[in-house]
């Protein structure tokens, strides 16, 4: 918390706004990477749409108001550039929610920047027959351990709302374990 | 089978250095960002000088419609017997018309009251 003060208060400053996006996208690359990779699988593609969140980051400094923390700002800019990767994705291609499940669910079959066992595989196999915000809640919480609290700030749904996708997401993923 | 029992691993790889790599892209992205946004006078310049040029042709060609000629050649182009003929029928300037024509508000133009004005008693 103290690091995203000190990152906020260059950032705040025009003399050292520069110094202060430095440290912004040391402090946050991985997280944020990792929050897209998991959402779109390519590495290609989690590469681009990361800089583009932290283009996106840079353009709007100014902007940001204390309103909310550093990091579920530039979270929230994450989640929509990655959830709008994915329709985009599906609208310039015309093709339905499945293919574009089968085609993420075949980059992990090809096993390409993938190590992990059976059991392991197969768990992100079936977070990718999710919706794609349930999936988006289920990594939050599942593999980033955040509070509802904090993905409420990211994603602007209740912590009720967040909840009740949780559990069924948790549902269906062991369904699907289940029954393989 | 419990979810929350299974391995939260993360499967997912990326090239040795990667990260590294991603912060220099970032700043380069940000820098060719920063130099392709030019200043908006330079971005409107090429509007604001073809507006320029239409509004000077617009004049250049208006202009000449509304141009009124000096008095003087308006003149020079009456001949003398014209000006005669003009004058010996023209009615003469009686006093009426230089009344119509001297604005009664004017101060100097008006006469002291020798009653409200005098102040010898």
């Amino acid at each position: 918390l103290e690091e995203e003060d000190f990152i906020i208060r260059k950032i705040k400053d025009p003399l050292t706004r520069d110094y202060g996006f430095n440290l912004l996208v040391k402090a946050y690359k991985q997280r944020v990477y990792w929050m897209v990779r998991k959402m779109v699988i390519d590495h290609d593609d989690s590469n681009d749409i990361t800089q583009d969140i932290f283009i996106k980051v840079y353009q709007n400094l100014e902007r940001f108001r204390e309103e909310s923390k550093l990091f579920t700002w530039i979270y929230r800019i994450a989640v929509n550039e990655s959830i709008s990767f994915l329709r985009i994705k599906r609208r310039k291609f015309m093709i339905p929610i499945h293919d574009v499940e089968r085609e993420l669910i075949g980059k992990i079959d090809s096993g390409k920047g993938i190590s992990g066992t059976e059991i392991e595989i197969k768990l992100q196999k079936a977070i990718l027959t999710l919706p794609e915000k349930q999936r988006l809640v289920f990594n939050m919480k599942y593999f980033e351990d955040l509070s509802y609290e904090q993905m409420a700030d990211i994603t602007g749904t209740s912590v009720g709302a967040l909840k009740a996708s949780y559990h069924h997401a948790v549902k269906k993923i062991e369904e699907i374990l289940t029954h393989d | 089978m419990n979810i929350p029992k299974l391995s939260k691993n993360n499967i997912f790889n990326v090239p040795e250095h990667y990260f590294d790599g991603l912060e220099t892209a970032i700043q380069n992205k940000v820098q060719a960002n920063r130099t392709e946004k030019k200043p908006v006078f330079y971005t409107l310049a090429p509007k604001i000088a073809l507006a320029v040029c239409s509004l000077v042709i617009l004049i250049v060609l208006i202009w000449p419609a509304y141009e009124k000629p000096d008095a003087a050649e308006l003149l020079a182009q009456v001949s003398d017997e014209q000006l005669n003929n003009y004058l010996a029928e023209a009615e003469p300037i009686g006093a009426e018309d230089i009344l119509f024509d001297t604005d009664l508000s004017d101060a100097d133009f008006l006469v002291p009251d020798p009653i409200t004005t005098d102040t010898t008693f």
